[in-house]
């Protein structure tokens, strides 16, 4: 087969079930992202396209054009079927073998590739708030930004985005120049560092909580939204109120006070008196700031799912 | 590896205890056949289910079998496992195109105003990209060398800070490579000699006035007499006008102007001709 320079030898995402040889000339390699094709190599004499067409009858995964005239030597499943034919019958899984196992290996790939650009997403979505001073910004700027800095594609970008969506982190806002809205803007921030806190350090970080912690919060959360007063910019609940509260959360379990303790130390829950060890009686009001205490809240919410349920998203 | 010729073979995970099966093998199942074609190890224990008859084929058996198979089929399995063997040491390394491009982009991003710990900023960027610690570090000295960061120690020569005086030129930086990167031109780099002393010119502007084209080929004929609507059109497409909201003209756009006016005053630095 003879191709003029500019004439299409394959389409992405186009089905295929055969394979191309470049005999002579030079083909340029397209791969599309988003609404965006980018040129992604060349195919000299000798490279082979289409194997997983051939092996597999998988769509070819980049658009190919001749860059000059170009001789091809196309195999199609004939002559696939032909050649397998002289092999003795166990031989002739072995390629769909290997074929299945580039095809696994591609999707590993592709998954960890945006598991591990999670970071960096986070990190542009604090840094995009910050700068617009916005909840609300659109997608383009900080996928062009994670494309350059972890090299994310816009294809992988997106996934990762719809998926952080699906856990309620933010919402996709459609139309010509597609937005997002962030859910709790200050979690951003708060992941990214609580990820780099737990790679970079030996100590897990104050702000992941045990599920008691969780608990005394989420007491101290719902008891401040029945009777909460405000005070200096803090919350204020009563010991009663509170104890009703958690109460409620975890009926006939005993309250632990040295969750109460670990939660004082760590400067998210503040008590009056001062808390000291064993003396839980003398408590009058908890207090602390109720949007860190949602958002730390929601931090703990979130942080499991993003090993448990993202990668499942892709 | 090995062809199951006759029974059953079970792949199991565990430590013999408590053994967990994986899958089965049926008659006409081969086994082991990355460990032969790729010299993997075995990925999991396999144990017969039933009573099994097995064959088992040797490398050289294979090699004899391919030496009679055309030159494409080979080139194709070989592309397979090239392919696969690739992907698979992709796990480890950087998927960005230029750590030049990409530590810039991070830096300008990460820069607040205050010294920046070269330790723990080459932490977390190495953690966020994959790139070794020893990549980021030779682009570091790059952009030492660009003068576009500098390095302080003032907190000792162990901690050393990272102090950048303009971040706005690590975002040219990142630009530029992405145009050279994709055989476009820089624009700030493509302007004449007469363009750029039409910026210097617009740049000693304080107010921002509207004005027709006309208007402003007449304002940039009092630096240059040869001004015309031609080049206020132009300088219009480069993003330095743009219209105003009532329509009424012109309006100069100072942080496009800046933007181009920095890249041309440092591109020795942005282009790396000043190594």
């Amino acid at each position: 087969m003879i191709l003029k320079p500019g004439q299409k030898l394959c389409g992405e995402g186009e089905k295929g079930d055969s394979l191309f040889i470049v005999k002579r000339g030079l083909l340029k390699i397209f791969k599309r992202e988003g609404v965006k094709t980018f040129p992604a190599g060349e195919a000299i004499p000798g490279t082979i396209i289409g194997t997983q067409s051939l092996f597999q009858q998988k769509p070819y995964d980049r658009t190919v054009k001749a860059a000059e005239e170009t001789e091809i030597i196309s195999i199609d499943q004939k002559i696939l079927q032909d050649t397998l034919e002289r092999f003795p019958a166990w031989f002739r899984n072995i390629p769909y073998f290997m074929a299945a196992r580039l095809a696994q290996a591609e999707k590993s790939k592709s998954r960890s590739d945006k598991i591990r650009a999670l970071p960096t997403l986070l990190f542009l979505f604090a840094e995009e708030i910050d700068r617009t001073g916005s909840c609300s910004f659109p997608l383009d700027p900080v996928t062009t930004d994670l494309r350059t800095i972890s090299g994310l594609g816009y294809n992988d970008s997106f996934q990762l985005i719809r998926a952080l969506c699906a856990l309620g982190l933010a919402k996709i806002n459609p139309g010509e120049s597609v937005g997002i809205t962030i859910a709790m803007p200050p979690l951003m921030r708060l992941l990214y560092k609580t990820l780099l806190a737990r790679a970079l350090s030996d100590q897990r970080p104050a702000v992941l909580l045990s599920p008691q912690e969780q608990v005394i919060l989420t007491a101290f959360r719902n008891a401040a939204k029945k009777e909460g007063a405000e005070f200096k910019g803090k919350t204020v609940v009563t010991l009663k109120a509170f104890l009703a509260a958690y109460g409620n959360e975890l009926p006939r379990i005993k309250f632990n006070t040295a969750s109460l303790g670990n939660l004082c130390k760590s400067g998210f829950l503040r008590t009056e008196p001062e808390y000291q060890a064993g003396t839980r009686d003398s408590i009058r009001l908890l207090y602390a700031d109720a949007e860190s205490v949602d958002e730390l809240l929601e931090l703990n919410r979130v942080y499991p799912l993003l090993d448990k349920k993202l990668p499942e998203s892709f | 590896m090995c062809l199951v010729e006759e029974g059953e073979l079970v792949a199991v995970t565990g430590d013999g205890l408590r053994e967990k099966e994986l899958f089965r093998l049926g008659k006409g199942s081969l086994v082991g056949v990355a460990a032969v074609l790729d010299n993997e190890p075995n990925k999991h224990d396999i144990k017969a289910a039933i009573d099994s008859r097995l064959t088992i084929i040797g490398g050289a058996a294979i090699a004899s079998l391919l030496k009679t198979a055309p030159i494409w089929f080979l080139a194709a399995l070989k592309t397979l496992t090239s392919k696969t063997r690739l992907l698979r040491e992709g796990f480890s390394k950087p998927l960005f195109a230029d750590c030049l491009q990409s530590f810039a982009r991070f830096l300008s991003l990460r820069y607040k105003g205050t010294p920046l710990s070269q330790k723990e900023l080459l932490r977390e960027y190495c953690w966020q990209t994959r790139a070794s610690e020893d990549d980021a570090r030779a682009v570091l000295r790059t952009l030492v060398r660009r003068n576009m960061i500098k390095i302080s120690t003032e907190k000792g020569e162990d901690n050393p800070g990272i102090v950048i005086d303009q971040p706005e030129l690590l975002v040219l930086l990142t630009e530029y490579i992405s145009c050279t990167g994709s055989d476009k031109k820089f624009p700030p780099f493509e302007l004449s000699q007469r363009e750029c002393s039409f910026l210097e010119f617009l740049s000693l502007e304080e107010h921002q006035f509207t004005r027709d084209m006309n208007g402003w080929a007449q304002y940039l004929q009092v630096a240059d007499p040869s001004a015309s609507q031609e080049d206020v059109s132009r300088l219009y497409k480069m993003g330095i006008f743009r219209h105003d909201k009532e329509g009424n003209g012109l309006r100069l756009q100072g942080t496009a102007l800046r933007h181009f006016l920095l890249a041309i005053h440092n591109e020795t630095s942005i282009s790396g001709l000043c190594i």
